[in-house]
């Protein structure tokens, strides 16, 4: 546990400098922005306009940082010492998950942060009654853990296509981008066949557990599990299918 | 496979898209010696060594490291040191050893000190900070603070400038318990080094073309390995 813990500490280490440049640039604009509709010489909307852009970039920064977490080891040959470590590739790749999450929560945590002490007047502006805080929070942790899941299942995409183009060893780019729309395509056809299996699962009420009843609009949301779970075994699937292929398969030359 | 052989090859094939790098290569490697691996530039030292720790997969034949064929366990007992640089840029000396020697059980604090004492290193200099001459140095703690049953130096003293040789060199000699531990150093020049191998390996274009013992070798042939090695490779 303590070896897989190095290497998550080691994936967090290698990766705080650019975390804490994009958090720090986040909160800058969130306050700079505050400061100039404060001053009154913007527009009290344009506190919409740093959130927005960090909610936008956060999943594209993600996916860059994903694809440069394994490209970075082989670029600068630093995978002759991750390969020789007496570990199975599933702790090296899981321990990139981890450290990936723990930056995605950590820039996540700035947004959310910074829109709660710059951009107040947004929460204010979600429906006609404000929203109590725990409303909010409530629902930014649902959000938060679903989006968590969607973005795992991108990171084992993308982990499987850099390995598979590792293997393969030409046309990389062309690989990646075939593997990838493979693994998705397979997930989404998995997931289908499954479902029969998992029809007896209850299709989970969103809007009940979200609460968005206590919105001004009629909000009427169900999350098909049955579907969901099925793509979810396959993704794990595809996981240990990475990890195999890792282990087994992949030269350092 | 006898009980004193650190290292058995059978029939060791690889072939990459332009190049037969091995060709089937016999080898049985007996504990407790340093041994010379020599010859020019691709004539599959690299790629012998790569295949014994697992970083390479043969096409063809055996690879047996002490019983056992290349896996995770048999990784715990390798002390590999690639020609490249392979260390973590952004981390210190300090942090390259703790996180290093928190994946082997063979980790010894005693000797680590000592051998950052003898290379000269200070740990919280940044690896990114240090000359080819000091990462080469570092690379050799990393495998030397351990007591691994086969150490695999790869070109150790490729480009270093004659001053950090010496000192590997004499890391070499001072660390290597010969009862314990069994260690292949590839080399392409050989110059003076050739006071540390008990044995030798001449690999010419994927085959051994000579192998023996240093010492018989020398009397048999009647001049030095590092003429020998001329000779054979002219």
């Amino acid at each position: 546990m303590s070896r897989f813990a190095n290497l998550i500490r080691k994936d967090l280490n290698a990766s705080k400098m650019s975390v804490g440049i994009v958090a720090a640039i986040i909160a800058i604009s969130m306050a700079l922005t505050w400061f100039n509709v404060k001053m009154g010489s913007w527009h009290e909307a344009s506190l919409i306009v740093p959130v927005g852009i960090s909610l936008a970039f956060l999943p594209i920064w993600f996916v860059w940082q994903a694809a440069q977490k394994l490209n970075t080891e082989w670029k600068d040959d630093t995978v002759y010492t991750l390969q020789v470590l007496p570990v199975p590739g599933w702790q090296v790749l899981l321990s990139k998950i981890v450290s990936l999450w723990v930056e995605y929560t950590t820039l996540l945590g700035v947004i959310s942060v910074g829109t709660f002490i710059f951009a107040n007047p947004l929460i204010g502006a979600i429906g006609t009654d404000t929203p109590r805080l725990s409303w909010i929070l409530r629902n930014l942790a649902i959000l938060y853990l679903l989006s968590l899941v969607l973005f795992t299942a991108v990171i084992v995409f993308i982990q499987l296509s850099f390995v598979v183009s590792r293997m393969i060893g030409r046309f990389q780019g062309l690989v990646q981008i075939w593997v990838w729309i493979l693994a998705i395509n397979l997930v989404s056809t998995v997931g289908r066949w499954l479902a029969p299996l998992f029809n007896w699962v209850p299709r989970i009420p969103m809007h009940q557990i979200m609460r968005l009843d206590q919105l001004q609009y009629l909000v009427n949301v169900k999350f098909f599990l049955a579907l969901n779970i099925g793509a979810l075994i396959a993704v794990i699937g595809l996981f240990w299918l990475t990890s195999y292929l890792f282990d087994n398969y992949l030269e350092v030359n | 496979m006898n009980l004193t052989d650190a290292l058995v090859i059978k029939n060791l094939t690889k072939k990459y898209p332009k190049v037969e790098a091995l060709k089937g290569l016999d080898l049985t490697l007996s504990k407790g010696q340093i041994c010379g691996l020599l010859g020019p530039n691709g004539s599959g030292k690299s790629t012998l060594l790569k295949s014994v720790v697992g970083l390479i997969k043969p096409d063809n034949g055996s690879i047996e490291i002490f019983g056992k064929s290349p896996s995770r366990h048999t990784k715990a007992m390798i002390a590999f040191v690639p020609e490249i640089d392979s260390l973590y840029r952004w981390m210190t000396i300090d942090q390259t050893i703790k996180f290093i020697s928190s994946f082997y059980d063979d980790w010894e604090v005693e000797r680590e000190r000592e051998l950052l004492d003898f290379m000269r290193l200070e740990r919280d200099k940044k690896v990114s900070s240090l000359s080819k001459g000091m990462r080469a140095r570092l690379k050799l703690i990393l495998a030397l603070a351990r007591t691994a049953p086969l150490i695999l130096l790869d070109e150790p003293f490729s480009g270093i400038d004659p001053a950090s040789r010496d000192r590997i060199v004499e890391g070499i000699i001072r660390q290597f318990k010969s009862e314990d531990q069994t260690m292949i150093i590839s080399t392409h020049s050989l110059g003076d080094t050739e006071q540390l191998f008990d044995s030798v390996i001449f690999l010419d274009e994927g085959i051994i073309s000579l192998q023996g013992n240093a010492e018989d070798l020398r009397l048999q042939h009647g001049k030095s390995i590092n003429d020998l090695f001329k000779e054979v490779f002219a």
